[in-house]
């Protein structure tokens, strides 16, 4: 924020006092992420995708080359609204050791 | 992205992909969900649509061992345990030379920081904006809701301080909190309008007596410019989207045109002097003397998001209004079921009809809701007519809304699911919208007039993007008390 270098009072003829727009943010704990896993070889691994046409094409070579590099890894598509839900997350963490998500925007 | 951190909760290892130009979006995202660590790979490219196959896969390819990396390199302590951050919003002295070197800097300084339209801007000195609070006997603490994406708290001296800055006067400020109040009541969907990168963007409309009250346009050029009233109490919804929800062009508001009139929407009273109906807001539930905001998310550029009609007689204005709603029937067949199409959601109208236009379908015998009815029943398809792929699609959206597995903007609601249950028998008829409650009739302008035709896509994110709200607290006008 540029505020400090603004501040010249005592040294100019006028000043103003402008209160702040912004809206005041709550404070949101922060939560860390999650231990990643040692190699992908053996693993469940899930791609995510929210259906926005034609992003499937992307997510299809990634997991070809998976199935190249990891031929021992388990590949599960999905797909879903940009928030995944509770219902589906819940699914999908038992479902999976690890995922790759995306969405359209 | 709140998928991606659900997941991560859960124990999962996620890796987000993100595409190049999403990236300020994807961060800011990540720390009002409190995850900043959350692991972001770069796409060098656009994921969805607009590219053949072949397109994807060069962006596929090199972004590959990244996304792998992200999933097994070995979290960081700070990774682990991310530090807190936090704004702090202290009034700001600003001094120079004369006054109007003063000004000039104040402006600046606001638009560096991304507190600004673009346009310049009246300081909010403690003064001013305790001349603002004079147009309101409501509590300058008093909390309005919390603004996405950033999810800044709205209070009546936030939302003060960025309508003195937007050149509006205290007797306006009754309706620029009302209509704060309807996009962020819990069940708006202000996220999509907020941020999407369908150019999507407001109509603000004013009924009841308040309107007259403080001088705004509803007659001829009720879009145009020159009216303080209209002007500013957009500009003031903007500067409050923008300042208390912390959103910024290309950074977490993804607009990729723009959204149309950026700094006063699409801000506007009913003509309530020439509407043979009850106004507007009567039909919203509301008492005739009560003065109400109704906002509303609407299309921009994006089709016939926003138009007019014509018609030389009321007859071909009411053939022009069904022939542009009906080709809507393609969400039958383009939806699939796991997919996010937006050309597959059902649509919402704001369709505003010039007096005269209204007048001749009053003797027709029309009500307002009767219009919408109308238009609802008269755009619907005969089960008869339908192709293979159209009846799929409607049975499939039907069976995902039982489900529950769809985004909102593709689900039918309960309350709506026997009406296309029916239609899929012979003699039924299929409704291109879920509801004749998401077309809304409006009068505004002046004779000779044109028809204003506003529309949307259902919601993905809140079961609604139109809310009328009662203008209370007013001290300036003997309306809106």
């Amino acid at each position: 924020m540029l505020l400090e270098e603004e501040t010249m009072k005592g040294k100019s003829k006028e000043s103003l006092r402008v209160l702040n727009p912004r809206g005041e943010i709550e404070a949101v704990p922060t939560i860390g992420v999650s231990p990643r896993v040692a190699e992908l070889e053996g693993k469940r691994i899930g791609l995510y995708w929210n259906g926005k046409p034609d992003g499937d094409y992307f997510w299809d070579v990634v997991e070809g080359l998976l199935r190249e590099k990891f031929p021992t890894a388990a590949i599960s598509r999905y797909n879903g609204p940009g928030d995944l839900g509770v219902t589906l997350a819940d699914k999908i963490a038992k479902e999976v050791d690890t995922l790759m998500y995306g969405v359209g925007d | 992205m709140s998928g991606t951190v659900r997941l991560e909760k859960l124990g999962i290892p996620v890796a987000l992909a993100v595409a190049k130009g999403f990236e300020h979006d994807a961060d800011s995202a990540c720390h009002v969900h409190g995850m900043p660590t959350l692991r972001q790979v770069l796409i060098p490219g656009y994921v969805w649509g607009r590219q053949p196959r072949e397109a994807k896969k060069p962006l596929a390819i090199s972004a590959f061992n990244d996304l792998v990396e992200a999933l097994i390199r070995p979290v960081t302590r700070d990774e682990m345990k991310p530090a807190q951050k936090k704004e702090v919003l202290k009034p700001v002295e600003i001094a120079a030379e004369s006054y109007e070197a003063v000004l000039e800097k104040c402006n600046q300084l606001f638009l560096d920081n991304r507190w600004g339209d673009g346009l310049p801007m009246v300081p909010p000195t403690g003064e001013r904006v305790k001349w603002m609070l004079s147009g309101t006997s409501r509590s300058a603490d008093e909390v309005i809701g919390k603004v996405v994406p950033g999810n800044g708290i709205a209070t009546i001296e936030k939302i003060a301080i960025n309508a003195v800055m937007a050149g509006a006067k205290p007797e306006y400020l009754p309706v620029i909190i009302a209509a704060m109040e309807g996009l962020t009541d819990e069940d708006y969907d202000l996220l999509h309008m907020q941020a999407s990168v369908g150019n999507f963007t407001l109509a603000i409309i004013v009924n009841g007596p308040i309107a007259k009250e403080i001088n705004m346009n509803s007659g001829h050029g009720f879009l145009g410019y020159g009216w303080r009233a209209n002007s500013t109490i957009g500009r003031a919804v903007r500067l409050c989207l923008l300042n208390v929800g912390h959103v910024w062009p290309g950074v977490n508001d993804m607009a990729n045109i723009g959204r149309p009139s950026p700094h006063i929407f699409f801000t506007y009273a009913e003509n309530e002097e020439l509407c043979p109906w009850p106004p507007y807001h009567v039909g919203q539930g509301f008492k005739q003397e009560d003065s109400c905001v109704t906002v509303s998310t609407v299309g921009g550029y994006v089709g016939s998001s926003v138009s007019s009609f014509t018609g030389r007689t009321v007859q071909e204005l009411l053939n022009g209004i069904i022939k542009s709603l009906s080709p809507y029937r393609r969400i039958f067949a383009l939806f699939k079921r796991g997919t996010h199409n937006p050309l597959a959601h059902p649509s919402k109208h704001v369709i505003t009809l010039h007096p005269q236009a209204a007048m001749e379908l009053h003797q027709l015998g029309f009500t307002r809701e009767g219009l919408g009815h109308y238009i609802y029943e008269r755009t619907s398809v005969p089960y008869e007519e339908l192709g293979p792929e159209e009846v799929h699609g409607i049975q499939e959206r039907i069976k995902g809304s039982i489900e529950g597995d769809l985004i909102l903007s593709d689900t039918i609601p309960p309350d709506r699911m026997p009406v296309f249950q029916e239609a899929l028998k012979p003699g039924g008829r299929v409704p291109v919208m879920i509801s004749p409650k998401d077309i809304h009739i409006v009068v505004a302008g002046g004779a000779p007039g044109s028809t204003l035709w506003m529309s949307y896509i259902k919601a993905p994110y809140k079961w609604t993007s139109h809310q009328t709200k009662l203008i209370r607290g007013a001290t300036l006008t003997k309306a809106g008390h």
